[in-house]
């Protein structure tokens, strides 16, 4: 080890510097406290032993100076003094002395304890060298987590392509909608758009569970239930008759994803969706719930605010599912919201539900707001209810109103 | 969750207590008396007091793992929150649901 001695005393610092040299150590020798200071910056010593009483720089005054030094590694510092009161090994303690030896001293002794102190270098160099690589394990993990984010906001954005861009322009119906993820990506997503010139498509869906693996699925049905402007789809399908298709009844919508989607053993992995064909030639809608909460209706007369019959298994529960369309024809005024469980289902502190009652009591007291106005409304009272920024789960709303 | 069964007979029941959700994917692997599927089975929902979606998709896992090991299963005495998603989701397209044990019981006989 690398070791500087302080002493101003000539005889006992060769002495001293000769037994250390003895053991292995390579010694570094200074005729005071000043010197020893000049060296002790300009080396590298991660064991400093120091005569007590010298001139100028004694060595309390030293080892405070080495404390004060932000030094890469730890420096041992021994003491040596001929004093043995109580009250000095204190004072050399707070001067940051790690050890002391009684002059003259002994060699066994001295070096016992100066095995102690390589003891102690040592789990330092090692607790320094595990630092470093925390240090590093440390960079390289946000570095992955940045990526990740990255691609998450990426992926994000993707799904948010898929959201309503335009909204069908139509002279009897106005339509809005409303879309809060709870993380990143959604495992909800929802759409409304024109079918043909007689026809317009709106559906919620939401996939069990969260993160990438729903957000996954959500894209792909997404996709699926997109406006297709030729070609047979799920939605289109292709008939001998003019115009070359038929549109594809609600329930057969639901049969055929649940053909498609079957739930997956390994994950449990499956979607409730309501989807409904609007008619704008007779103002009658059809739809069909896969598991999906019935939509909120609120009639043009003002009378009526309830929750619509819709029941139907959730996709991928059972090959051989048996869905049922409802019909609804809409008078003047009538307004339905189709959402996602994240409202009904949003807890406040108390873990209290909002539930249905509350938010047909919200939709309903917001009847002489426009349309896009109301949705805003019940998101706001969601958001109190909650009392926190972002939701449990996430929140779509889809509503029409008939004009 | 809690899950207590007991064997009747050629059938058994599982007690359902506390909450059905993401964790219950879990508790129903790791209960080897729910896994043997050596016996139709009742499952008993009386003390379940919160079901969300991911504890829906546990819990049909569940009865179609007894339907592949051809056996028969019955939901029963489900409360209002959990009997209110039974019958959104359909759930009796799938699997019997019956209003309390006794009828539970008189349905896996009667088949």
């Amino acid at each position: 080890m690398n070791i500087l001695i302080a002493e101003d005393s000539a005889v006992s610092r060769h002495m001293l510097q000769k037994t250390l040299e003895r053991w292995g150590h390579t010694v570094t020798a200074a005729c005071d406290g000043a010197q020893a200071w000049d060296l002790f910056q300009a080396g590298n010593f991660p064991v400093v032993i120091s005569d007590w009483m010298m001139p100028g720089i004694d060595g309390p005054e030293l080892v405070r100076r080495i404390r004060s030094l932000e030094t890469a590694g730890y420096a041992y510092v021994i003491l040596l003094t001929a004093k043995s009161e109580k009250e000095d090994i204190v004072a050399g303690m707070e001067a940051g002395a790690d050890d002391f030896v009684v002059k003259p001293f002994d060699k066994h002794e001295l070096r016992a304890r100066l095995r102690a102190g390589e003891r102690i270098i040592q789990l330092e160099q090692n607790l320094e060298r595990r630092n470093a690589d925390l240090e590093t394990a440390n960079l390289r993990i946000t570095a992955a987590n940045e990526r990740m984010k990255r691609d998450l906001l990426a992926a994000a954005q993707i799904q948010q392509a898929l959201l309503p861009q335009t909204l069908p322009a139509t002279p009897d119906f106005d339509f809005a909608w409303a879309f809060q993820p709870c993380d990143e990506l959604a495992g909800d997503i929802l759409n409304v758009f024109r079918l043909d010139e007689d026809h317009i498509a709106l559906y919620v869906l939401d996939v069990s569970n969260h993160g990438i693996p729903a957000a996954l699925l959500s894209v792909t049905i997404s996709r699926l239930l997109s406006p297709l402007m030729s070609g047979p789809s799920i939605l289109k399908e292709p008939s001998p008759n003019p115009p070359g298709y038929a549109l594809a009844p609600p329930a057969r919508i639901a049969s055929q994803l649940n053909a498609q989607f079957p739930m997956r053993s390994q994950t449990g992995q499956y979607f409730t969706l309501i989807y409904g064909m609007l008619d704008l030639r007779t103002r009658e809608l059809s739809y069909v719930s896969a598991g999906h909460p019935g939509p909120a209706y609120l009639s043009g007369d003002a009378l009526t605010a309830e929750i619509l019959e819709g029941s139907g298994m959730p996709v991928g529960f059972m090959e051989d599912a048996v869905y049922q369309e409802y019909r609804l024809p809409l008078k003047r005024g009538d307004r339905l919201y189709l959402y996602s469980d994240g409202i009904p289902e949003a807890r406040n502190q108390a873990g209290e539900q909002f539930g249905e009652e509350r938010m047909l009591k919200h939709l309903d007291a917001a009847r002489h707001l426009p349309l896009e106005a109301s949705l805003s409304s019940l998101l706001d009272a969601i958001g109190r209810w909650s009392g926190r920024e972002n939701s449990a789960d996430d929140i779509s709303l889809l509503a029409l109103e008939a004009k | 969750m809690n899950i207590t069964c007991e064997t009747t007979g050629d059938a058994m029941s599982a007690r359902i207590d506390g909450s059905i959700d993401a964790s219950a994917v879990a508790a129903f692997n790791q209960s080897p008396e729910l896994q043997s599927k050596m016996r139709d089975i009742v499952i008993d929902l009386a003390g379940v007091d919160f079901m969300d979606s991911a504890g829906l998709g546990a819990l049909v896992m569940l009865i179609r793992g007894y339907r592949e090991a051809g056996r028969k299963c019955v939901l029963a005495s489900a409360p209002p929150i959990v009997a209110k998603i039974l019958k959104v989701t359909s759930i009796h397209q799938l699997t019997p649901v019956a209003p309390d044990m006794e009828q539970a019981f008189q349905l896996l006989r009667g088949k």
